[in-house]
């Protein structure tokens, strides 16, 4: 499974701040939703929905234990966190690169 | 058990001493914050006394980290923790190489990310941002 999974949806699952705080909290330990949402500024549906994402993005598995749920993080999540943070230093020194031509450029023009 | 040190390298086109001056003078320019900030698009970030600080459109800042090692023109080193309390520090060195034809090869290895930690100490330090995804995270595997 760790193969499959995408860090484009690594990179759109951990783009946003409360399924940051999903993932640390799930750090602690397997928690059902409802102690997930007592910790957070937002309702059950919501963090029920962030982790829907979250499992579709490799990071959280959920295991049903009698009637509860747990959610819990997933061994693959720490391979896709690798390759997101790989794109993320790719991204930013694309950036440096492009801001460095842009000038080397415009420098060049003004002195042919 | 451990996130191994992410390594990536860019080449630009100028020399070592102007590509460090580059990153570190002009960060506000290029860096993407938009996708890569603690407050998003619209605010700042600068090298300012040591430290890169992130300044959001609302006017709140956010240290990313304090530079730990800094020799002009080959090397950039500092620790990173933007949106997390340094304690959550990981390590990020950046250097710059001529690459014999005029122009630099920038090489950034990022590394430090614990392979155990505490759980009351994680839960003081790790409360917002990467650095405690990627704890929380390598703790799993």
């Amino acid at each position: 499974m760790s193969n499959l999974v995408s860090a484009h949806a690594v990179l759109d699952a951990l783009g946003d701040p409360t399924r940051r705080q999903i993932v640390e909290r799930l750090g602690h330990g397997p928690r059902p939703v409802g102690a997930l949402a007592d910790a957070l500024p937002v309702g059950r549906p919501a963090v029920s929905k962030h982790l829907r994402v979250l499992t579709d993005a490799g990071l959280v598995r959920h295991t049903a234990v009698g009637t509860r749920h747990l959610y819990s993080l997933a061994p693959a999540g720490r391979d896709a966190v690798q390759a997101w943070l790989t794109e993320q230093w790719g991204e930013v020194l694309g950036a440096f690169a492009e801001h460095v031509e842009t000038l080397e450029h415009a420098d060049q023009r003004r002195s042919p | 058990m451990n996130i191994e040190p992410v390594v990536r390298q860019v080449v630009v086109p100028c020399p070592p001493a102007r590509a460090h001056r580059l990153f570190v003078d002009d960060i506000g320019t290029w860096w993407p914050l938009g996708e890569h900030g603690v407050f998003g698009a619209g605010g700042t970030v600068t090298v300012t006394e040591g430290r890169i600080v992130e300044t959001g459109p609302d006017g709140r800042t956010a240290v990313w980290g304090t530079l730990t090692d800094v020799a002009e023109p080959g090397l950039l080193a500092f620790t990173w923790h933007p949106g997390a309390p340094p304690e959550a520090a990981t390590h990020v060195r950046v250097t710059f190489a001529d690459d014999g034809a005029g122009g630099t090869r920038v090489e950034l290895v990022h590394t430090g990310w614990p392979a155990h930690r505490d759980p009351r100490a994680a839960r003081e330090a790790y409360d917002r941002g990467w650095p405690g995804v990627l704890a929380a995270l390598a703790a799993a595997a």
